[in-house]
């Protein structure tokens, strides 16, 4: 069992996530933002975050950006469905840039999102 | 560095307009290189796009969505990598009807030969603070560029509905506002 973190600003996503998570035996915590995300991250240790990019505030970008500095940081997920203005693929590029492990294009389906989940936990069971 | 008076310099900012420009160059650079193996740049971002992206989103739909460029303009690359025999439609396992790109071997093989490589070679070899400064200057100009594109895009929409406006009376167009 893996504790994980799941921050979008749309809560049916973080509520879909969560279950497919929980359903693989997994802990999992959820914020709508990324200073609520930040604030999850200082309370308690996470194996792995999931993270959308494109949230108001701190996004995900600069959350990940903060994340790259701290020496023990969870494995993160970041995944987009970019917009008009900031396409998925730009994105989802810097976020790597700045240090995240997989990338999700949105929409992905469940046994991606999973598969993805539980190739980066690697010995976690998923 | 400090100065007669003793006091510390802070030294110069490097000038904006020529860092634009060597950035410029940078990109010529890198798009130059990207003419091998018989590709274009294009095609070259498109191989990178197919081998990394999830499987739902390996359709031309949405690689064009997600790269910001037209239907027209996506297939045209994806059929051309297609005529060279590294990228191959596949029917999904789970739902026959969904078809989704791959690279295929012969793809993946030619993707170990990615002219970016040298590029990243080259940033490679900066040291830790250059990288970092260099990673943040990326991210912050990219995303700069990116807000300024889609306000130019408000700008020239709100115009040109001012146009219609004029030509249909205004009415309307001042209650948008």
């Amino acid at each position: 069992m893996a504790r994980i973190l799941v921050i979008d600003d749309v809560p049916s996503v973080t509520a879909l996530l969560r279950l497919l998570l929980e359903g693989r035996g997994h802990a999992v915590a959820e914020a709508h933002d990324g200073v609520a995300g930040l604030e999850a991250m200082e309370g308690a240790p996470f194996d792995l975050v999931v993270v959308d990019m494109m949230m108001p505030g701190i996004d995900g970008i600069e959350l990940i950006k903060r994340l790259r500095r701290q020496s023990n940081r969870p494995a993160v997920i970041a995944m987009s469905g970019g917009s008009d203005e900031f396409p998925a693929a730009y994105a989802l590029k810097i976020s790597e840039m700045h240090g995240a492990d997989r990338l999700l294009y949105k929409p992905f389906d469940n046994d991606e999102f999973l598969d993805t989940v539980a190739e980066l936990l690697g010995g976690t069971p998923s | 560095m400090k100065s007669i008076s003793g006091k510390k310099e802070l030294g110069r900012r490097p000038n904006a307009r020529a860092t634009a420009e060597v950035m410029a160059q940078v990109l010529r650079t890198t798009a130059n290189l990207a003419f091998t193996e018989g590709l274009n740049p294009a095609q070259w971002a498109a191989l990178r796009y197919f081998s990394q992206a999830n499987a739902t989103a390996c359709s031309v739909v949405a690689f064009a969505r997600h790269h910001g460029t037209t239907k027209g303009t996506a297939s045209q690359t994806i059929a051309a990598l297609q005529k060279k025999g590294l990228l191959d439609r596949q029917r999904s396992e789970t739902d026959r009807r969904s078809i989704s790109l791959a690279l295929t071997d012969r793809g993946r093989s030619i993707l170990t030969h990615d002219p970016l490589n040298e590029v990243a070679a080259a940033i490679a070899s900066l040291s830790d603070p250059e990288h970092d400064a260099l990673a943040d200057g990326l991210d912050h100009v990219l995303r700069t560029l990116m807000v300024r594109r889609a306000l130019r895009s408000d700008d020239q929409a709100g115009e040109m509905g001012g146009d219609l406006d004029d030509s249909e009376g205004g009415e309307e167009g001042a209650a948008a506002d």
